[in-house]
């Protein structure tokens, strides 16, 4: 019924990504774990308050007391990237989980259902697709105001549509199987078809797309955050760091070059990671490339 | 094939349709009223009857489904208001920001192509040796870094060490070619490397895909070189795809261009659409979100309809 766009014919050509050996998976599983065990434990990890400021030491370089120096504020670097990430893991993966929760319960009732349902549902996500995603971002935010929560709200909505589309695709290849026919047959309630025999056999494709997601999240949230549109100011975050270096760049790069690195590095291991395990996942794209 | 013309554009007008609504409603249901705006700020506390009078002066005391009609009729004929602060047409001052936006993406989308076509097939065809993980480690870095991180890094190399480009700023191409293309090297290779890193990895996807199927081995079977094979089988068939990727990351590249508009200071739409936001100037934000909303649309549809006109195959019922 929906035509085959433009952006489902990216996502299979996306599909084969190039080859990677088990090293990479290691080493970028290891990189993300790293990131998670700085945000659980970013208390211990320094000694210093992300907040609290000090005159005396703005913009210093790397020191024995401050390890990743100081920024325009004074504020130690190495303490908020580490409280950064607690803020960038915990907008990241709760949007995915929103998004994905959203999606699928939308794509599975849609494919489900069919007729005027799965009309007006896949209408309304494609209205969603079709705007840039940080720019519908930005203008939600416009309304529901600048706050952590608000963006894992729009990261979370800008999400829902795909895996709204990927849950309808498997809903329809699985909705007429033997299985579903039984269980109809059975007398099961329809919420009992959806969860019992539907949502065990979409689920594997969601989590691939989950997975891939959390890079691209990482991404929205510190952008928005950059533009000013994120977590408030002195609120640590990656974006709002490199947005505030930024400005002082002429008098010391180093408030800088930490939190653009923590970022790159960041999502790099993301889709690795992701793309790692959709490679593992999906006996199609095997030795594909 | 006129069949699936018309449905193809019946369902973007549809989408259009639900996105021009879905913006109208957003904005008149949310809390800020425009009087207060107009009359000073949302902190302001105008008496009653002024707020009446701004009221009936922008037809606010109407009935939401005869504003929701009129002003459907206005974006039709391309009026989209008056700016809540200044007072000027919105629509005029759009059409300048939305052209030094697009001075940005044109260069960015021929860089994106230019580079990211070549390396892509290159690598393909150097499987095996060390050109392809160097493209493809290219290509992931171009995913993964941001714009807020190359935009610094090029200004603190380019602008700050070297000296060689200002870090910021915008200056028309009418006034000073020379200073128009110094300002825009930095924002069009910034605004290019995501697209670039896509455009390189697909192509790279796609030709080895091409490489793998039975005519490729017939073709060489029979006696064709290399350089033939490659030129007049593959490359036909492998940049199929691409269409859709450049496509695609045109529209991306109007999203995109938010970040890159704003590290550089480029006084694009992107920049009208946030300076609309700060001063809560609600037709403002509706035009911008509206004009990239059509854009995209439209980009998806000449993209698919571009389809079929490159794909003989694809002959939709």
């Amino acid at each position: 019924m929906v035509s085959r766009t433009a952006a489902a014919r990216v996502t299979a050509a996306a599909a084969g990504g190039p080859g990677r050996g088990r090293s990479t998976m290691l080493g970028s599983a290891l990189a993300v774990a790293a990131v998670f065990v700085l945000a659980v434990f970013a208390p211990l990890v320094t000694r210093y308050s992300p907040l609290e400021m000090d005159p005396e030491v703005r913009m210093s370089a790397p020191s024995a007391a401050h390890l990743l120096g100081t920024d325009g504020f004074g504020r130690d670097t190495l303490s908020r990237i580490a409280y950064g990430a607690r803020l960038s893991l915990a907008v990241s993966l709760s949007s995915v989980a929103l998004g994905g929760m959203a999606g699928a319960a939308l794509g599975m009732t849609a494919g489900y259902f069919g007729g005027a349902t799965e009309i007006v549902t896949m209408r309304i996500m494609d209205g969603l697709l079709s705007f840039p995603p940080i720019l519908l971002a930005v203008f939600v935010i416009t309304f529901l105001g600048p706050s952590d929560v608000n963006v894992t709200l729009v990261i979370g909505l800008l999400y829902t549509p795909r895996f709204a589309r990927l849950a309808r695709a498997s809903t329809l290849s699985i909705r007429e199987t033997e299985y579903v026919q039984a269980a109809r047959a059975l007398g099961a309630t329809t919420v009992r078809v959806l969860r019992r025999a539907i949502l065990p056999n979409v689920t594997a494709p969601l989590l691939v797309q989950a997975s891939l997601g959390l890079g691209e999240a990482i991404l929205l949230e510190s952008g928005l955050s950059f533009l000013g549109l994120g977590a408030p100011p002195p609120a640590p975050s990656w974006g709002s760091m490199i947005q505030e270096a930024s400005r002082f760049m002429s008098l010391s790069l180093w408030p800088l070059v930490w939190p653009a690195i923590t970022i790159s590095m960041t999502v790099l291991a993301f889709n690795l990671l992701g793309d790692g395990l959709r490679e593992r996942l999906d006996p199609r794209l095997r030795g594909s490339l | 094939m006129a069949a699936y013309l018309l449905r193809r554009s019946g369902a973007a007008a549809t989408l259009l349709w639900i996105v021009v609504t879905f913006v109208f409603f957003a904005i008149y249901l949310l809390p800020g009223d425009p009087a207060l705006i107009i009359l000073g700020g949302l902190e302001s506390h105008p008496s009653a009857d002024q707020v009446a009078a701004v009221h009936r002066e922008l037809g606010l005391d109407r009935p939401i489904v005869v504003r929701y009609a009129e002003w459907l009729g206005r974006v039709v004929h391309g009026d989209m208001g008056h700016s809540l602060i200044t007072g000027l047409p919105v629509a005029k001052e759009l059409v300048v920001r939305l052209s030094r936006t697009l001075e940005l993406i044109v260069p960015a989308t021929v860089l994106a192509a230019c580079i990211g076509l070549p390396a892509g097939v290159l690598a393909a065809r150097r499987r095996g040796t060390a050109l392809d993980p160097f493209v493809t480690a290219v290509a992931l870095l171009g995913f993964s870094v941001p714009a807020f991180v190359i935009g610094p890094t090029l200004v603190a190399i380019f602008s700050l060490g070297l000296h060689v480009v200002p870090s910021e700023g915008y200056v028309a191409l009418t006034e000073s070619p020379g200073a128009f293309f110094s300002y825009l090297i930095l924002p069009a290779c910034t605004l290019a490397a995501a697209p670039l890193a896509t455009t390189m990895r697909m192509t790279r996807s796609s030709v080895l895909e091409q490489l793998s199927f039975d005519y490729v081995r017939t073709a060489r079977s029979k006696g064709l070189g290399e350089r033939w094979v490659f030129a007049r089988h593959v490359l036909r068939n492998a940049l199929l795809p691409v269409i859709t990727i450049v496509g695609l990351q045109v529209g991306a590249m109007f999203a995109g261009s938010v970040i890159v508009e704003t590290v550089f200071n480029w006084p694009g739409m992107n920049l009208y659409l946030l300076q609309g936001i700060n001063q809560r100037d609600y037709p403002v934000i509706q035009a911008v979100v509206l004009v990239v909303a059509v854009i995209f649309v439209l980009v998806n549809l000449l993209i698919d309809l571009a389809y079929t006109v490159f794909d003989p195959r694809i002959r939709y019922g």
